[in-house]
């Protein structure tokens, strides 16, 4: 490439450079900043520096049973869109004109939806006077609980966050070549053999993108967890919103925020390397 | 019996008769080339034969045994593809070993017969690379490997040299015709380049819009075709229209515009005088004198040059006549006069040309 080239690479590069930089490193730096002063009860952020909000995160018996718990939402919910969206996925990308466009809209009708209206269509839908409660009284049965639990969260985000998976696998599953899988049947293999040694592994990337986007999106989720957890399912969000906007402790509520992003991050890297590691590196190219 | 034997296969999609009542028989270890234009069907008559493409009619017969509806994995065909088809995620070595594994083979015998295709593909050191390190003639050959690896009873292959620039196309071209010799495996080859097919086939099949129009050896496909579309497509040939002024057993005799006379073999169907006719014959049948000079043929036309080119090995010669332009080709030139704008003398001798009748020629 020539010295022009590049330079108009790094030009058109620049502005969301610029806007990333503002609106997120910026914002971030600040965050891990305010996280390492202590709590004043009169100025919010108090002065001097400390890790007083690390150690109590990670002290408390309760705060690392939210992270768990968040953490346990994230991966269910993840495994939920993986074995649920894999099928639709195959099925879209075997598919062509109309049938496609329905089944991508069908895909994508929860996302044209508000957050706070479809979750309190699920409160609807799932509470103690809903029609599936009501079915289960009809029939002279007990109706399980199903509203205000992590059920009803990972119900919540699947609803939301399949579309996502969808989109990343069968993205996957279309840049193979119809001659690939033609060849391993022409060599011998069942349809199943021929899905399981050839489009299995060559649809890896589209489930580690769908992964990471699903894990770190419930991760971070608030609005959902909030309104079909009630009081009893508490995530990482709604802890660093208490912390931040009822008790006024921006450090704790920093710190929190903080070691999320750590902890996601981490994950999510080391899931890449296994991914990496357990396909051969030709997969990812 | 033809090892394997392709009988009144026909395929429709969407109404369009796609293969129109093919019959091709193929004996043991023969190389039999489908060649056409694009659109002919061959690739589908390929694929029906792979099982990739579901007949509506026909049936297929390998060594006996009926497989027009046996799905793809247990036909025991090994195709190479246009594109390669590599499996990606697999070293060579995976790729060659793929179909026996599906086999359950032994780890040993794996081993074996993997070192033995890399061998005959001439591969040994690239067990260990991916297909995207190869070059696009050591992918083609990683093809050949994994399905020469599986012993397949038929071997397919779809315009494989297709992607291979000119002077790798000719090497691999010769490559599979050795390997083919060696293995001795019945093959089918498609393609839609003639010289390709003349180069590597022991007989060809000419086909057309779903049909087959002729099967013969290379020599005869290309010297003898039997119908107007095999001898305007195999190679270049010059075309002249006339009416039927004598049969004479196998020659015909046309009367051509400005009382010239031409005459050729005529193959089938028979002629009849009156009839209008198409002569057709290949620029290299072309000979050339000065002009008023003699060219020891039955056929004689005088005319102007309109164009010389130098292609090497021969020269290409444009010359308008009285009856229409002729393009000429030959390997040395007289030495003397032979520029544009001078008088020439050409001529064909009869059993170097060939007429058809006018109707139905493409």
């Amino acid at each position: 490439m020539s010295r022009r080239r590049q330079l108009a690479g790094w030009l058109l590069l620049l502005a969301p450079l610029a806007y990333l930089c503002i609106f997120l490193v910026v914002p971030l730096a600040l965050l891990l900043v305010t996280s390492l002063h202590p709590y004043s009860a009169t100025h919010g952020v108090g002065p001097g520096w400390t890790l007083e909000n690390y150690r109590a995160f990670l002290t408390s018996r309760f705060d690392l049973g939210v992270l768990f718990e968040t953490l346990k939402i994230s991966l269910v919910t993840t495994l939920c869109c993986l074995v649920l969206g894999y099928p639709v996925a195959f099925y879209l990308s075997q598919s062509s004109g109309r049938r496609r466009r329905v089944i991508t809209l069908l895909l994508l009708s929860p996302l044209l939806v508000s957050m706070v209206i479809r979750a309190y269509g699920w409160v609807i839908v799932l509470g103690s006077t809903g029609p599936i409660a009501g079915l289960f009284r009809a029939l002279g049965l007990h109706a399980p609980v199903m509203l205000y639990n992590e059920f009803a969260v990972v119900l919540g985000m699947v609803h939301v966050l399949l579309a996502y998976m969808v989109i990343a696998i069968s993205a996957s599953l279309d840049a193979i070549d119809v001659g690939v899988v033609r060849a391993a049947r022409n060599l011998g293999a069942s349809p199943w053999q021929a899905f399981r040694r050839v489009v299995l592994p060559l649809s890896a990337p589209g489930v580690l993108a769908g992964s990471v986007i699903v894990f770190s999106i419930t991760s971070s989720s608030f609005v959902t967890p909030a309104i079909l957890g009630g009081s009893r399912v508490k995530l990482m969000s709604y802890l660093t919103y208490d912390n931040v906007t009822s008790v006024l402790n921006w450090p704790f509520g920093s710190a929190i925020g903080f070691i999320l992003i750590a902890v996601t991050t981490g994950i999510l890297l080391l899931y890449g390397t296994l991914a990496r590691r357990g396909a051969p590196e030709a997969i990812f190219q | 019996m033809s090892h394997l034997s392709l009988q009144g296969i026909v395929k429709r999609y969407a109404g369009r008769t796609v293969v129109d009542g093919v019959d091709l028989a193929v004996e043991r270890s023969e190389l039999m080339c489908i060649l056409g234009p694009s659109g002919c069907g061959k690739t589908t008559l390929l694929g029906i034969v792979a099982g990739f493409v579901e007949l509506d009619a026909g049936e297929i017969v390998v060594a006996g045994r009926s497989i027009g509806r046996v799905p793809p994995h247990r036909r025991n065909m090994g195709m190479v593809f246009q594109n390669y088809a590599l499996f990606p995620h697999l070293t060579v070595e995976d790729n060659v070993a793929f179909g026996l594994r599906l086999r359950r083979a032994s780890t040993l015998e794996i081993r074996r017969r993997v070192a033995a295709a890399l061998a005959l593909t001439r591969l040994g050191g690239f067990e260990r690379r991916y297909p995207h390190q190869l070059s696009g003639g050591q992918q083609q050959r990683v093809a050949m490997a994994r399905v020469l690896a599986i012993e397949p009873d038929v071997l397919l292959l779809d315009e494989p040299f297709s992607n291979l620039d000119a002077k790798l196309r000719r090497e691999m071209r010769d490559e599979v015709r050795r390997i083919q010799k060696t293995t001795g495996i019945t093959t089918i080859f498609v393609t839609h380049d003639q010289e390709e097919a003349l180069a590597i086939s022991d007989r060809v099949a000419v086909m057309r819009d779903g049909r087959i129009e002729q099967i013969d050896d290379c020599r005869s496909i290309y010297e003898r075709p039997r119908t107007p579309f095999v001898a305007s497509f195999m190679g270049e040939s010059n075309r002249l229209g006339g009416i039927v002024e004598a049969v004479d057993g196998d020659r015909a005799m046309l009367r051509c515009s400005g009382d010239v006379r031409a005459s050729g073999l005529a193959p089938h169907p028979p002629l009849s005088l009156g009839q209008e006719a198409l002569l057709f014959v290949r620029p290299e049948r072309v000979l050339i004198a000065p002009a008023g000079g003699s060219t020891a043929s039955d056929v004689v036309l005088t005319g102007t040059i309109e164009g010389l080119m130098y292609l090497g090995a021969r020269t290409r010669i444009a010359v308008r006549t009285p009856v229409g332009p002729f393009n000429v080709e030959a390997s040395d030139l007289p030495d003397h006069a032979m520029e544009v704008g001078r008088q020439i003398t050409i001529g064909w001798q009869s059993r170097h040309a060939v007429v058809f009748p006018a109707e139905g020629a493409p």
